[in-house]
């Protein structure tokens, strides 16, 4: 160690050094598993495309695949037309405005997935809220629970905020002079939306629509809930060639197909923007001054806000009922079902379960993220992007790929059902939200800092611990309560990789809404919204009164 | 207090460069500073002044061959931390998140052996006092004002009393009124501290007024090293005489120790002691003075104008006259001739001795 600017600004070696661990963790972890199943889709005693043969030529096969392709389109297309004027509304209000439409995606954004299907299962049940208000209305018959229409309404609802965010991202930074140019220059709104704001916030339209896209390609958890056998999805299809038939090859296939229908999506994106960059950058954007904002925008946005936080709501009833029932609206009142979560080791044991599992995988991320990202100001702008677009991918596989391909590499690791295995599958997870905010405070940190330490004695240890951790920890903390968050609300690995004797809280809550009717669940979700809806207001107060 | 810091450092300098994937922006650096001088490095923005500084802080690595001593001590693989050189950074550098004392403490806190508590307060409050600043301790950066928060840079960059003190721009961010007087306070530390300074500028009056030698970069190379006197009177280049100060300058021929611009006309004094070829000359604006017509045959050198501006300037008086090639020329006079207006045909003229020779142009 020559030179103690060099932990930075110094020579690559010591970059490398740096990005070492995140590059091992994910290559043995992530890029190898993920190989692995692409080995085992050619495998097989008929040949090495006779995997692929038998998957095309099965009516019931094609059909799942063309129905999960339809349902991830217009899921994403209507993702894409609820949230566009949501976020154009954001980007032209400021102050304490901008910051409750942003609590509201927020809020939707880290409520449990769990608590938020649940919430649909509810809703869509025989006699449930929507049926009745739809029987009210004149609709007799409808019956959305385990139709495609169902689910696609939910996994709108679920994924809304992650095509807000980047939509959110693209347009804060637009400057309305260019409206006010343009309309001194007697163009019409009409012109101005689409010669300025669509070319503008493309890379809004195309990161958000990928994420959405890939994310509901590989969605597991409200098709298997909110769905019905007779309308099944690709994800299921795979969880039920391994669990079911054991049929690894073909699950391998079917993965494979889903994954190059990801990546015929995500690569020509990448070419044209950062993709999984907005996910989670939109932290700091700042609304620019407030042009015209027409009164529809605001029925909208009242809209939004309905479909992302009432559904959640229909949960905080259902946990007071007398019985064992999920009727709505429930009969008498009474806490047992509090009481039980905090009894039955299943329920009180797998909460304690994730917790330990997120607190040891938010400090793994984080610290795999700082290194990184400490790599990363320094390094070449080829390297740059190679790191980054190593971080990031975890994120543009479908999750039931990631599950998948884990779960077949700890069988011969014997990681399954084991603390360590459940930590290192969802840092995998973790890492790219953990990764962007880190990453960002580390790259807009300034190099003088560093040097000024260093010309006035600091060792490299008392630059790192006195200087750059105290500055960057604004975005650390976002970057840890994000792993924290993901890691906390994982379902569809857990599922794969947990077991009788390991099981996490959202895993618990899958089997009971497989297999039971017990309110617990709804004790359990009511106690979560409440988390949730504490730790964002408390953290957009936060920000408010930092802000001023 | 003066008299319990040592004098400041010779820094000495040798064919120093530095590359960048190939791409070299400095070149072949030589330079010698005195103990206790203040030298100025002054030239356009890119022309490697912040890269020499970088290489004396050890910011970043010379190339290969480059030399650098401090008091005849080879800075070469000494670590930045280790150099004891303070530096004043373009944008100052506090730390945000500490206080004016924390930070200039800081330094003190990384001696080895580590001063007890009571000797780094009662020397911060020493270096608060040397900049006027006691009052302000507990505030954070952010809470002062640009000129304030330059002087805790310095403090904090002397705190240490280092030999040497590296200053980049440090007055570049602050209007005018606050420049001056910062620049009269940075001769005061200076004179009292009696440390070494390296001081980078793009700003020529800057130069002329702090220092006792100025080295002028362009291009990543050198152009002239010289006081400021030096360097007014006497530069080396054309370049160094456009970038110090105003100029009238003048491409023609020397024969026989004449110079002849033909398209010109008017007349110029012998050069005796010029080789024959392709020449630049240049006379200073102050040197020449305005008359309506050549009859002030004492001046050696007369070049006929159209007067095109006159401009009160305060104390001078500034005259533009365009020559025979279209090209704009200055005089400042003390007075005018009052008959004088834009449009006349005059004269300029200048004597003998006031014109500089800058460099052959190429032949
Ligand atoms: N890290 C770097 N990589 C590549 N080129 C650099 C780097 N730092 C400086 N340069 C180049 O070196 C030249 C000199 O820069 P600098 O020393 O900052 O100039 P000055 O301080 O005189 O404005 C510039 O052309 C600049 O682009
Ligand atoms: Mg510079």
């Amino acid at each position: 160690m020559r030179n103690p600017v060099a932990l930075i600004a110094g020579p690559s070696r010591q970059t490398a050094l740096l990005m070492l661990p995140i590059v091992v963790f994910l290559g043995i972890f992530f890029a190898w598993p993920v190989l692995l199943v692409l080995a085992n889709s050619f495998g097989g005693a008929d040949g090495w495309v006779s995997q692929y043969v038998e998957f095309f030529s099965s009516n019931t096969y094609v059909r799942i695949l063309i129905r999960t392709i339809t349902v991830a389109v217009s899921v994403t297309a209507l993702c894409l037309l609820i949230g566009y004027p949501y976020a154009y509304l954001m980007a032209r209000t400021r102050g304490k405005t901008l910051a409750l439409l942003m609590g509201v995606v927020l809020l939707s954004f880290f409520s449990s997935v769990m608590v938020r299907s649940f919430a649909w299962i509810v809703l869509l049940q025989r006699n449930g809220v929507i049926d009745r208000l739809a029987s009210w209305l004149g609709f007799d018959g409808l019956v959305l629970r385990g139709s495609t229409f169902g689910v696609s309404l939910a996994m709108v609802q679920v994924m809304l905020p992650f095509m807000i965010f980047p939509l959110y991202s693209a347009m804060a930074g637009i400057d309305t002079r260019l409206e006010r140019a343009a309309t001194s220059l007697g163009a019409s709104r009409w012109t101005i939306f689409y010669r300025i704001w669509l070319p503008l916030t493309r890379p809004g339209i195309i990161g958000g629509s990928v994420i959405v896209f890939v994310t509901s390609l590989g969605f597991y958890v409200i098709p298997g809930l909110v769905g019905s056998p007779s309308n099944q999805l690709l994800s299921h299809l795979i969880y039920s060639l391994i669990n079911t038939t054991l049929n690894i090859p073909l699950a391998s296939a079917s993965s494979v197909v889903m994954l190059v229908l990801a990546l015929l999506v995500v690569l020509p994106a990448m070419l044209k923007i950062n993709v999984a960059g907005g996910a989670a950058s939109h932290f700091g954007g700042d609304g620019i001054a407030a042009s015209y904002v027409s009164r529809w925008l605001w029925f909208w946005a009242g809209l939004v806000t309905i479909l992302l936080l009432l559904p959640g709501l229909v949960v905080i009833p259902l946990s007071f009922p007398e019985n064992r029932s999920f009727a709505f609206p429930p009969q008498g009142f009474s806490l047992k079902w509090y009481a039980n979560f905090f009894q039955d080791r299943q329920w009180w044991g797998s909460l304690l379960t994730s917790l330990q599992i997120a607190v040891l995988v938010t400090l793994t991320s984080t610290t795999l993220s700082v290194f990184a990202g400490l790599a990363l100001r320094r390094a070449s702008a080829k390297t740059k992007t190679i790191i980054r677009a190593l971080v990031l991918t975890p994120r543009i596989v479908p999750g039931v790929i990631i599950a998948m391909a884990v779960y077949g590499m700890f069988l011969d690791w014997r990681l399954n059902i084991t603390l360590p295995g459940f930590v290192i599958a969802h840092t995998i997870m973790a890492l790219p939200f953990a990764f962007i905010p880190i990453a960002a405070t580390l790259e807009q940190f300034d190099t003088r800092f560093e040097q000024a330490a260093a010309s006035l004695g600091a060792s490299k240890w008392t630059t790192f611990f006195q200087i750059i951790l105290p500055l960057i920890r604004t975005g650390m903390l976002t970057g840890a309560l994000f792993a924290f968050v993901i890691s906390f609300d994982e379902v569809v690995v857990s599922l794969f990789i947990g077991g009788v004797g390991l099981r996490t809280l959202p895993v618990q809550m899958y089997s009971s809404i497989a297999n039971d009717i017990d309110p617990t669940i709804a004790a359990a979700s009511t106690m979560l919204l409440l988390m949730t809806a504490v730790l964002v207001v408390a953290s957009t107060v936060f920000n408010q009164r930092r802000a001023r | 207090m003066a008299g319990d810091i040592a004098r400041g450092a010779r820094l000495e300098l040798r064919d120093l460069g530095k590359s960048y994937g190939g791409l070299k922006v400095l070149a072949d650096v030589n330079l010698s500073v005195n103990p206790g001088e203040f030298i100025t490095f002054l030239g356009p923005s890119g022309s490697g002044k912040t890269t020499t500084l970088n290489l004396i802080a050890g910011f970043v690595d010379p190339d290969a061959g480059g030399v650098m001593q401090l008091d005849g001590r080879d800075l070469g693989g000494v670590p930045a931390n280790r150099r004891d050189i303070g530096v004043v950074f373009q944008n100052y550098a506090l730390f945000p998140h500490m206080t004016v004392r924390a930070n200039i403490a800081f330094p003190l806190r990384q001696r080895r052996p580590r001063p007890d508590a009571d000797a780094i307060d009662r020397r911060v409050n020493e270096v608060l006092a040397l900049v006027h600043l006691e009052a302000l301790g507990d505030r954070f950066p952010h809470q002062l004002s640009g000129g304030q928060q330059q002087r805790v840079a310095l403090a904090r960059a002397v705190v240490f009393e280092p030999k040497l003190l590296l200053l980049d721009e440090p007055l570049g961010a602050l209007d005018k009124r606050l420049r001056e007087a910062l620049q009269m306070e940075l001769r005061r530390i200076h004179r009292e501290l009696g440390v070494t300074i390296v001081f980078v500028t793009h700003d020529q009056d800057e130069a002329l007024t702090l220092s006792d030698r100025v080295v002028v970069f362009r291009e990543g190379a050198v152009e002239q090293i010289g006081t400021p006197e030096q360097l007014y009177d006497n530069p080396g280049s054309e370049f160094v005489a456009t970038f110090l100060g105003d100029s009238n300058i003048f491409a023609g021929n020397v024969q026989n120790g004449v110079f002849a611009a033909p398209d010109l006309g008017g007349r110029f004094a012998a050069l005796p002691d010029v080789a024959d070829g392709p020449a630049k000359i240049m006379v200073r604006p102050e040197r020449v003075s305005v008359a309506l017509s050549d009859n002030d045959a004492i001046l050696g050198n007369a070049v006929p104008v159209t007067i095109s501006d006159i401009v009160f300037a305060g104390s001078s008086i500034r005259v533009e006259g365009r020559n025979a090639l279209g090209a704009t020329l200055i005089a400042r006079c003390g007075n005018v001739d009052k008959a004088l207006a834009i449009g006349n045909a005059a004269w300029f003229g200048w004597d003998a001795d006031s014109t500089r020779l800058i460099g052959r142009s190429a032949a």
